[in-house]
Parts: C-alpha cells; structure tokens; sequence
C-alpha cells in the first residue's frame, strides 16, 4: 500500500533523529566516563618542542591543506544538498530533466569526493605531525568525538555512493522516496560532519568548557563543542557552502557549454548554467547578513578579537573582501542581464539593466573605500587631513551596509526581471500588482537609505542598531515580492525560453564566479583562523612555533592566491575527467 | 473594489502610503527592541 506524502515526510525526519541522535549522546556519555579524571592544564609547548622537518614551513603547509580539503568539503556537501531538492521538484513536476541534472550534479561530486578525502588525510597528518600538542589536547577536550567523527565519515562514503550509483534503479514511483531518503541520510550526515569540524574550529576562538586560566578540561565534549561561535560559523558555512557549490557546478555548466558544438547539449548545459547561477544567489543573497551575526558575535565574545579583525590588521583585507563580493554581484547580474535574450520578452526588460548597473558599480565603489589611508607626509598635506573630505564618510559602516543592502536588492531584480520575462501574467490583477511591487521597491530602497543616514548622525552603537531595519527592509523587498508573484504567476502564459541562445562571453561570467568564491572563501578563511594571533586555543594555549605571527597583507595575499589557483587546476581537472567519462570513442569500422 | 484595482496609479499611491505604514513600524520595533532612540527629538546628537 503507497504511503500518503505526510507519512513519508515523517518517515525522512525519524530516519534524520536516528543519524544525529547517537552523535550527541555518544559525546555526552564519552564526558561522563572521564569526569573523574585529573585536571591538567593546556599544554605549554617551547619553540624546541615543535619538530622541524628540512625546511618546510609547518605553517603554510598546514594553511594549504586545511584550505584545500575546505574548498573541497565545501562543494562536496553542498552538491547533494541542491541535487536532493532539485530530485524531488523533478519527482513533484514529473519533468525528469530536474532529474537528470541533479544526476549530473552528483557526477561532478563523484569525482572531487576521493580528492577531499586525500586532501583531509594530509592535513591530518601535517598537523599531528608538526603540532602534536596540539593535537594532543584537542583529542583531550573532544575525546570520543573524533572517533563519531570516522563513524560518520564512513557512513558519508557509503551513503554518497549508495544514493549516486542506486539513481537509476530507484528512479520511479514509492522506489523514488527511498532514493531521495537515502539522499536525506547523506545530507544529514554530512551536515554532521561539518558541525563537528566547526566545533573543532570554533573551539580555538572561543574556547568553552575548558577552565579559562589553566586550560584544564572542566567540561563535557558537549560544552567544548557549543561554544559561542559554533552555531554563527555553523549557519555561516552552510549557506556559504551552498552559494560555494552552485558556483562551482556553474563553472561546470559553462566549461561544458563552451567545449560542445551539439544545440541541443548547448541548451542543456545553458540551463544547467541558469540553475547554478541560481543557486548560487540564493545562497549569496543571505550570506552576508551569516557574516554579520557572526562578527557580531565575535565582538560580544571579545572585542579585542573583533577590532583586530575589523579595525586593526585585518581590515584592510575587508577592503580585498569587498572587491570580491562585488566582483561575484557584477558577475552574477551581468551573467542575468545576458539571460534576458533567451525569451523574445526579454529584450523590453533590457532598458532596465543601465539603471541596475548603475546602482551595483555606485555600490562596489562605496564598498570599497577605505576609511583609513596609507599616507606620507605630503599626501596628508595635500590632502587637508587623514581623510579626504567628501571620500571618507564613504569609508565608514553606515555607507557599506548602505551600499551592500541596495546591491542585494538590485541583484533580487536583476533576477526578478529574468523570470518574469518567460511569463505573462493572467491574473485581472496583474497591473495593480505590479504598482504594490513597485511601491514596495521605492520605500524599502528608501528606508534603507534612512536608515543609513541615521547612521551617519549617530554613535556608534546606534549605527549597529541602525542596520538590523537595513537588513529587514531587504529581506522584506525579497521575500514580499516572491509572495506577490507567486500570486500573479499563477496560470500565467509561459514563454518559450531558447535555451543555449546566449553569447559564449556570458559563460565567462560563470567561470569567474567560482574563482571569486574561492579565493573569498581563502581570503575570509585566512582571516577567522588569524584571529587568534599567537594562540593556538584563543587565551588557553600559547602558539610558541616560529611562525606565531600574522604574515603580512602581501605574504597572506600571495599564499591564498597560490591555493586558489591550485585548488581552479584541480577543478579544471575534475571538470576534465566529468567530460571523459561521458565520452564513447566510436568503435572503428 | 475593482475600479479601485482598475486604476493603477490609485494603486501606486494606496500601495507607498501602506508599504511606509510597513516600513516605518519595523523600523520602530526593531529600534525600540534594540533599545534606541525613535523619536528626532530623541536622537543623540
């Protein structure tokens, strides 16, 4: 007898419980067996005590694989995350091309999963081998936890390779909803998996359930493991990962989009593009409000550790930061703007995009105005000041949330007007609807320009308070305007969208996409793990290597510029072996 | 109801007069749940 869809639900959600239910209690029970032992501090290793091997720099090494098998992971469980729903759209709509990209997605997977678990083994053992103190006393603090760590890392792999290589023989009917559960159980472990790693992270900034003077574990794995940046990385990373991973499978898209000569295959990959591009905003657009709540939360943990990331000698890659998400915006809206000419409506949207890109290019350029300048002596004269007088106001935070709220918006619209344009509305209402959408548009730009001015007129504390309406104001433009037009799209008339009718330029869009992303995401990497300066474990273990030190802009520039490019040659492969293992030489007659 | 649907710059300026009414109280909550000022004559200078 077929299960109604409300049980089937049920049934996913008490298979979750089951995966994340021992991970938890496992790690409580490990705290309680162990809580009669001795307290002993965090360990005081000398510059002696860390092994020096030739000469390998155990720093950069260290640095190099962590974010390797980060950009990796990142991708790795992200794509199940989209490929799941995009399966279960395809099974709601019946329209199994849903289904068929999802499967592609998993391909690409495939072949990065081997190198993330590589890449993760070597980072393992360059830590244990040049920080074994280190390492000593995490394993002392989570205890059991690394071996839950292993369970689930093997439960990972057989799931991802169960739910890829089951696709086709559970593709239809009651035989689909134990697919897409097997695909729930891997997402559920994977998602476990990061919390875990984050735990470990987050611990070495905010260190819990530790006694804070010697470093003497006094608390359960539990303690250790919520500690007060976990859940901001927690949700931070999640939905960076899935912003990270439909920018990657888009760079796919593309790759394969240039490389065919087939319409046909370029009209799939052209669409296979659009999705990506689409997830990847979606996952964008929240992104920087994660951001804000974590850096909030670094500032209420210490402010010392917040000025050092945003007032002291980390803020000037804030500046490098803001380049680069502008550069995804301008990438991903120029890529949008591109996609109008897929439909013959497309072209009455286009006088549009001017005005659009005025407001994104207007809003990268406040963005990325510093506050403080590098100045000489002379240049401070001719200048009148440390601050130029009409720039400087530019420079500080009222004007970048300004600024960055307004290009969100901008972007929404972007992509507002790109599935508009497939669709004419039947609804009577249809004209009146789209007044309330434009009204709503001009007061919620407006109020987030007022906000940003009571900013300005503000102390600081007020300009902090002043950005949470910022935030609310484009949620609400967002979130309002789908509501609307789920309305107004309702039975509406759909027009032929040509897919693979876009220029080969706008395919370069897609690829600078992921390469923005990852060199964001070293960038922002680098810059929480330097929070700590000279501690190993924030305030509770001292960092006594020779390289307890924060490198400089350019040295940090050019590592992160090396791993970024070393980790695009290994997606170019993945890409590549994608692409070999679809093709048939034709057999020879 | 419909001839006021029908007439969409009524709709346009019904539509601002409602989505400022939205806009305006949000602000006001959210402030005042920060605990800051709402009122100008409120406001540090």
């Amino acid at each position: 007898m077929a299960l109604n869809h409300t049980s089937k639900l049920f049934a996913l959600f008490i298979l979750a419980v089951f995966v994340l239910v021992p991970d938890v209690a496992f790690a409580a029970a490990d705290a309680a067996k162990e809580a009669g032992e001795a307290l002993v501090g965090a360990p005081k290793p000398t510059r002696a005590d860390y092994p020096m091997i030739g000469g390998l720099n155990a720093r950069t090494l260290a640095w190099g694989f962590a974010q390797m098998h980060l950009f990796l992971a990142a991708f790795v469980l992200a794509v199940p995350m989209f490929s799941i729903v995009m399966e279960y759209i395809g099974h709601l709509t019946k329209d199994e091309r849903y289904d068929s990209m999802a499967h592609e997605f998993m391909k690409i997977t495939m072949s990065a999963y081997s190198l993330t678990a590589l890449f993760g083994g070597t980072l393992a053992l360059t830590l244990f081998l040049f920080y074994p103190h280190l390492m000593g006393y995490l394993m002392k603090v989570f205890r059991g936890q690394f071996l839950i760590y292993a369970l689930l890392f093997l439960l990972e792999s057989v799931t991802l390779y169960i739910y890829y290589y089951s696709w086709n023989a559970l593709r239809y009917g009651n035989r689909k909803w134990f697919h897409m559960s097997i695909g729930l159980v891997l997402n559920t472990v994977g998602l476990s998996l990061m919390f875990i790693a984050n735990a470990w992270a987050t611990f070495m900034m905010s260190p819990s359930g530790v006694d804070p003077a010697t470093g003497a574990v006094i608390g359960t794995v539990w303690e250790a493991t919520r500690n007060p940046l976990w859940n901001p990385v927690n949700l931070h990373r999640f939905i960076a990962n899935i912003a990270y991973g439909g920018a990657i499978v888009g760079g796919y898209a593309a790759y394969m989009f240039l490389a065919e000569k087939r319409a046909e295959v370029k009209a799939h990959y052209d669409w296979m593009g659009y999705t990506s591009n689409f997830i990847a905003i979606a996952g964008f657009l929240p992104l920087p409000f994660a951001g804000y709540w974590l850096m909030a939360e670094i500032y209420a943990y210490s402010q010392q550790m917040g000025i050092t990331a945003m007032g002291g000698i980390l803020a000037w890659l804030f500046i490098i930061q803001a380049v680069l998400i502008g550069t995804i915006m301008l990438a991903a809206n120029y890529y949008l703007w591109c996609g109008l000419m897929r439909t013959d409506r497309g072209a009455q949207y286009a006088k549009y995009v001017k005005y659009i890109a005025v407001v994104i290019v207007g809003g990268f350029l406040v963005w990325v105005t510093p506050h403080s300048l590098i100045l000489t002596t002379d240049e401070i004269r001719l200048l009148g000041g440390t601050h130029h007088k009409f720039l400087g106001p530019l420079g500080i935070m009222p004007a970048k949330n300004t600024a960055v709220n307004l290009m969100l918006v901008f972007t929404f619209l972007s992509l507002q007007m790109f599935y508009r344009s497939s669709r004419v509305p039947t609804v009577s209402w249809a004209k009146a609807g789209n007044m309330v959408i434009i009204a709503l548009y001009i007061i919620g730009c407006t109020n987030i320009v007022f906000a940003g001015l009571y900013g300005y007129i503000t102390p600081t504390v007020y300009k902090v308070g002043a950005s949470v309406p910022q935030v609310v104001s484009t949620l609400s433009i967002i979130v309002f305007s789908v509501i609307i037009d789920i309305f107004m799209l309702r039975g509406a008339k759909s027009e032929k969208v040509h897919w693979g009718r876009m220029s080969e330029r706008s395919q370069y869009a897609l690829f600078v996409l992921p390469v923005a992303f990852t060199w964001l995401m070293g960038l922002m990497g680098y810059i929480r793990s330097s929070l700590r300066t000279h501690w190993h474990v924030y305030t509770v273990m001292k960092d006594q290597s020779p390289d307890a030190y924060i490198p400089t802009i350019g040295q940090a520039g050019n590592t992160i510029t090396v791993i970024t490019l070393s980790f695009m040659a290994i997606m170019v492969f993945v890409f590549w072996l994608s692409r070999l293992g679809s093709t048939s030489q034709v057999k020879p007659s | 109801m419909s001839k006021i649907l029908s007439n969409k710059w009524l709709v346009l300026i019904l539509a601002l007069g409602v989505w400022a009414a939205y806009f305006h109280t949000m602000d006001w909550m959210l402030m005042e749940a920060q605990g800051l000022p709402v009122q100008m004559s409120l406001m540090p200078r």
